[in-house]
């Protein structure tokens, strides 16, 4: 199992989890470490949210994270 | 303040005196009204040495900045004066009104910040309005002298008011407001047989209980939220008892007991409280509107009787029901039906409603067996019902509505899972992790489906989410070719087919069938991202044939397989 950060030009298109082969003609980063693949959109700046737990989300944006709670009931 | 006798030609009769600081900024104007049938004289002493003014109603401005100031009133007998208004006359103190022993009719002497407390003497005069609100009443105010109250009356935002005594009265009220003050302890309204119209003593943190008495009439607000009640509140007494009643967030609050009242509800919140048990709504047939009776974390059940009402928001959710909760009797329901999070809830059953139904909310109950909506013809909007481990199925209907998702994600759901009658399906599907869960069958839709953000306790985000279970090939993607997935959405479309254990001849046809589809349809289906890896076989030549026109420069699918 890798982790692998799928993006463009302009955004992060997917970030995931998995075994196997990709194919793909956009960029891909793949990496055994998750926080690798954080570094990578930090170093993107592109705006995205990945969930941390169970009731919070990281928010990147421009080359920093923040995090929020989850909380929409 | 006091009051005095005249002795010089223009200073005959008797007095009451009160202080206003009231300033140039604002105009003073007093009024008071006399018996019906009579008229008297009456005249002011401003205190700021401008001599007297002779009119029942004054509209004067100060020429300072609001330094404290003694207002005299003369008239011949304070008996004779029935009415007053005082409103934001910027009275301090205490008011004494002891000479007024027929005060009734209308008093109005709201907004006077200053204003800590009335004095008053008995009258025997029936009331229309008695307001006193937003003013700075301190401690008891004593209304024990008025046998004939009623109408309105009026003390909200008297946020040091700590309890107000009444004597017996038969009048009826159409509006009681003791809201925002700090009334403690029980709060005695026995003495009031017509209570009715609306009553609020919400938000007393220290309000332990209301003793109400018998009375017939129509109460259309009823609301004592944001308080302490303590043990059960007893509304026996109330055969008529609807519109909108509150009594929400008082934790301590164990029961409540009703009687019998054909009155509509358009509002019955009660959530946030201690109810024990089963709470019995039996005695109302036109419940209907906004019914919220959540996060009751001791509540096992509620009983309803027949209503044709409709309801907008029915949300009974964070409670601990048991068992089946019965709903058969409530064809309106419509709106948001919010039932979650109690996980000893094994069934719900529901009536045909034609009403559109926004959200449907049944996740992180233990939904047993199948679960039957098909007498939702309008069911749309938020449909989750993820969480339920004993869950094999779900009946639909047809519905043309709208869904923004549909998760019933963890589940057991069981062999093929029949979408076919949503045709109004978009956004996403999550459908993880039903381990039994052979195939679905998709409607014939046109929505656009995109990926999600983490929301709630959940976190698939996915546009078609179908990880860990146990598909074969039969699934027909084709129905879908009418979809457009919104690849440039922020956190573009993806399709999750990971762990499903799926031969190689499965995973070759699926492959070839998003192969055809995309080639059909180039604008709408280019740009996916696909995983049909993890337990999945890999693909064959023939499979990857169809990767490479996927992943090519026209359609630019990325593609992860075992």
């Amino acid at each position: 199992m890798s982790w692998r950060l799928l993006y463009n030009t302009n955004k992060v298109i997917s970030l995931f989890e998995s075994d196997g082969v990709t194919y793909t003609s956009k960029e891909l980063f793949i990496s055994n470490n998750l926080e690798d693949c954080f570094n990578k959109i930090d170093e993107l700046e592109y705006y995205y949210k990945y969930p941390k737990g169970d009731t919070q989300v990281i928010i990147f944006s421009g080359g920093t994270r923040t995090i929020e709670d989850i909380n929409d009931f | 303040m006091g009051r005095g006798t005249f002795r010089s030609q223009n200073k005959v009769g008797e007095t009451m005196s009160f202080q206003t600081d009231s300033s140039s900024a604002t105009t003073f104007d007093p009024t008071v009204t006399f018996l019906p049938g009579l008229s008297d004289r009456v005249s002011w002493d401003l205190g700021d040495g401008s001599g007297y003014v002779a009119d029942s109603s004054l509209s004067y401005s100060y020429d300072d900045t609001g330094t404290t100031k003694t207002v005299t009133l003369r008239t011949n007998k304070l008996s004779n004066l029935y009415g007053g208004t005082f409103v934001s006359d910027n009275i301090v103190g205490n008011l004494n009104m002891t000479g007024w022993d027929n005060l009734g009719g209308n008093f109005y002497i709201y907004s006077n910040s200053g204003l800590t407390g009335i004095t008053h003497t008995t009258s025997t005069q029936t009331f229309s309005n008695y307001r006193v609100n937003n003013c700075n009443l301190i401690g008891n105010h004593d209304m024990s002298m008025f046998p004939n109250l009623g109408g309105l009356f009026l003390t909200y935002n008297n946020f040091d008011l700590t309890g107000i005594t009444h004597t017996a009265s038969t009048q009826v009220f159409s509006q009681y407001r003791a809201d925002s003050c700090n009334l403690i302890g029980n709060h005695d309204m026995s003495m009031f047989p017509n209570l009715g119209g609306r009553f609020q003593v919400n938000n007393n943190a220290n309000l332990n209980s209301i003793t109400h008495t018998a009375s017939t009439q129509v109460f259309n607000i009823y609301y004592a939220k944001f308080c302490n009640l303590i043990g059960n509140h007893d509304m026996s007494m109330f055969p008529n008892l609807g519109g909108e009643f509150w009594l929400y967030n008082n934790a301590n609050l164990t029961g409540i007991t009703h009687t019998a009242s054909t009155q509509v509800f358009t509002n019955y919140w009660v959530y946030g409280t201690g109810l024990i048990g089963n709470h019995d709504m039996s005695m109302f047939p036109n419940l209907g509107g906004s019914f919220y009776m959540s996060t009751n974390p001791s509540l096992t059940s509620i009983t309803h009787t027949a209503s044709t009402q409709t309801f907008s928001q029915y949300y009974v959710f964070d409670n601990n029901l048991i068992g089946n909760h019965d709903m058969s009797m409530l064809p309106g329901l419509g709106g948001d039906f919010h039932i979650h999070t109690n996980t000893n809830l094994t069934s719900i059953t529901h009536t045909a409603s034609t009403q559109v139904i926004n959200d449907y909310y049944a996740f992180n109950c233990d939904l047993t067996g199948n679960h039957d909506m098909s007498m939702f013809p309008n069911l749309g909007g938020d449909f989750r019902i993820y969480n339920n481990a004993n869950l094999t199925g779900i009946t639909h209907t047809a519905s043309t509505q709208v869904y923004t998702n549909y998760w019933a994600t963890s589940c057991d759901l069981t062999g093929n899972h029949d979408m076919s009658m949503l045709t109004g399906l978009g956004s996403f599907i999550e459908l993880n992790s039903n381990t039994n869960l052979t195939s679905v069958t998709f409607p014939m839709s046109t929505g656009t489906f995109r990926n999600t953000v983490p929301s709630g306790w959940v976190f698939d985000k996915d546009s078609f989410g179908m990880d860990s279970c146990n598909l074969d090939g039969s699934t027909n993607f084709f129905t879908l070719s009418g979809i457009t997935m919104d690849v440039n959405s922020t956190y573009g479309a993806t399709i999750l087919l990971t762990n499903n254990n799926m031969l190689q001849s499965e995973v070759d046809g699926y492959l070839i069938d998003f192969s055809a589809i995309t080639s059909n349809n180039i604008t709408r289906w280019s740009g996916v991202t696909l995983n049909i890896g993890g337990s999945n076989a890999a693909p064959s030549g023939a499979g990857l044939a169809a990767v490479a026109y996927l992943t090519g420069v026209t359609t630019q699918w990325t593609i992860t397989t075992s």
